[in-house]
């Protein structure tokens, strides 16, 4: 008997609505992150005829990883060392503990930010820490971006012929291609999550409602 | 004598008559230093509307790296696996692949003041690369673009590859070089009969190029001059007549030959 191959993802809601998608639909990343989570895993019926490999350190540390059963040897081993730049964004919140966003595109090019107000960047100070740096930024408050957005979209929304209580109205069956046009007219991408960008549209619309 | 930079072991200034120069042109007259993975799919598939994916795509190009060794090789080789393979063949990431590409390169440090010396002594440049399947309508190609916007083709006069050599500022193509290839010494074998109808001999010209397998031994073995850049990566021993770490060695290494 062969390990069962998951065939469908289903996540229900706490109002009580689900969805549905193949599995194979799903990122292999994201295959693999849930395969390996302990609700999913289940015993090999047949652990002979897998394949693992076991990693050993000079500190007596040891790890085992089960392989795709077709892997045949090793082909090389290396270690990549270079210096990263990860920006540090965090944000305050009422229970004390910050919430944290990792910026890694360019983060030394990141030039505003805006939460609630808008703030220019510029590097304020570094502090070296053995062979760790950490440079932190002044944030100089200026014009709020979200009024430029606001602008932008009205524009693309007259200029696509379109109307923006259907794109506020929850309701309604927008098409993505909708959003995917307005989105481009804004010049703005999703930073993780696609539909993040498309609530960031209803929530400019309904800000450009009731101005 | 082979030379660590352009003085020689024995405190030599190591310099070279030439009438011709040839320069590879990936991680040699182009710095991929810019170009990072994350960076780069990650603007592709947030620009498609699909950032989910960016995780898998760049872990299917490191897949590919393993498979040919170095990114140098799946770009001058094996390009059309990054768009089957990593991009699965769609043309709005091929295409955007391509842009970002072109937006993140950059050209090696202190290449155009050499090129301009070079010049100047009235030495013939061109730029000869193993880039193959990737040619597409003459003057668009992924080269030739990037000497365009960097404004480098003032300098070099023709693009010499395994699919033709493209007059980089006519856009016209010769087809004698195609299906020769660097590694195999056949692209070198053509150019140095083209030379000689020219009246320049293979030790009147030089090769400068960053891969001992394709862009020094071959060259060097048909008697042409050879200078190993090793200012993006340094690639191991090779049969290079000298070794660089800069292109501002080259003002002080190469001359022209009356």
């Amino acid at each position: 008997m062969s390990t069962p191959k998951p065939q469908t993802i289903t996540v229900e809601f706490d109002d009580g609505s689900k969805r549905i998608a193949p599995f194979e639909t799903l990122p292999h990343s994201l295959q693999s992150e849930i395969m390996r989570q302990p609700f999913t895993s289940e015993p090999n019926p047949q652990p002979e005829g897998q394949r693992f490999i076991l990693l050993e350190w000079d500190d007596g540390w040891k790890e085992v990883i089960q392989l795709d059963p077709t892997c045949t040897e090793i082909h090389r081993y290396y270690v990549i060392s270079r210096e990263e730049h990860v920006g540090r964004l965090s944000l305050k919140k009422p229970d004390g503990y910050p919430e944290l966003l990792e910026i890694t595109r360019k983060p030394f090019s990141l030039e505003k930010i805006t939460f609630l107000d808008t703030f220019r960047l510029a590097l304020e100070r570094s502090e070296k820490e053995g062979m760790k740096a950490e440079h932190f930024f002044a944030l100089a408050k200026e014009e709020n971006s979200l009024s430029q957005m606001i602008d932008a979209l009205r524009l693309a929304v007259r200029e696509g012929g379109m109307d923006l209580q259907v794109l506020i109205s929850q309701e309604s069956d927008v098409p993505l291609e909708v959003y995917e046009e307005i989105r481009q007219k804004l010049g703005i991408k999703a930073g993780s999550r696609q539909q993040d960008v498309l609530d960031f549209i209803t929530y400019l619309a309904k800000a450009a409602s009731l101005e | 004598m082979k030379t660590a930079g352009a003085v020689g072991v024995r405190g030599l200034l190591m310099k070279m008559e030439v009438k011709w120069c040839g320069f590879d042109f990936g991680q040699c007259i182009q710095n991929p230093g810019g170009l990072r993975n994350p960076l780069v799919f990650g603007d592709i598939f947030k620009e498609l509307g699909k950032p989910e994916l960016i995780p898998d795509r760049i872990k299917r190009y490191r897949v590919l790296k393993e498979k040919y060794g170095t990114y140098g090789r799946i770009k001058e080789g094996h390009r059309d696996e990054i768009y089957s393979f990593v991009l699965e063949d769609d043309p709005r990431a091929v295409a955007l692949f391509q842009e970002k590409e072109q937006k993140y390169l950059d050209i090696a440090e202190g290449v155009e003041d050499a090129l301009r010396y070079l010049q100047d002594q009235g030495i013939e440049l061109h730029v000869i690369s193993e880039m193959k399947k990737t040619l597409g309508p003459i003057g668009t190609d992924f080269i030739s673009t990037f000497l365009k916007r960097r404004g480098l083709v003032g300098y070099l006069e023709n693009l010499i590859t395994p699919q033709g050599k493209i007059n980089l500022r006519g856009d016209s193509l010769d087809p004698k070089y195609k299906g020769t290839s660097k590694k195999d010494g056949t692209l070198y074998d053509v150019l140095a009969q083209e030379l000689k109808e020219q009246g320049i001999e293979t030790h009147e010209a030089v090769m400068v190029g960053d891969k001992p397998e394709t862009d020094i031994d071959p060259a060097h073995e048909r008697g042409f001059k050879t200078i190993q850049y090793t200012g993006y990566v340094d690639l191991g021993k090779s049969k290079a007549d000298v070794v660089i770490h800069s292109f501002s060695e080259l003002k002080t290494i190469l001359t022209k030959k009356r």
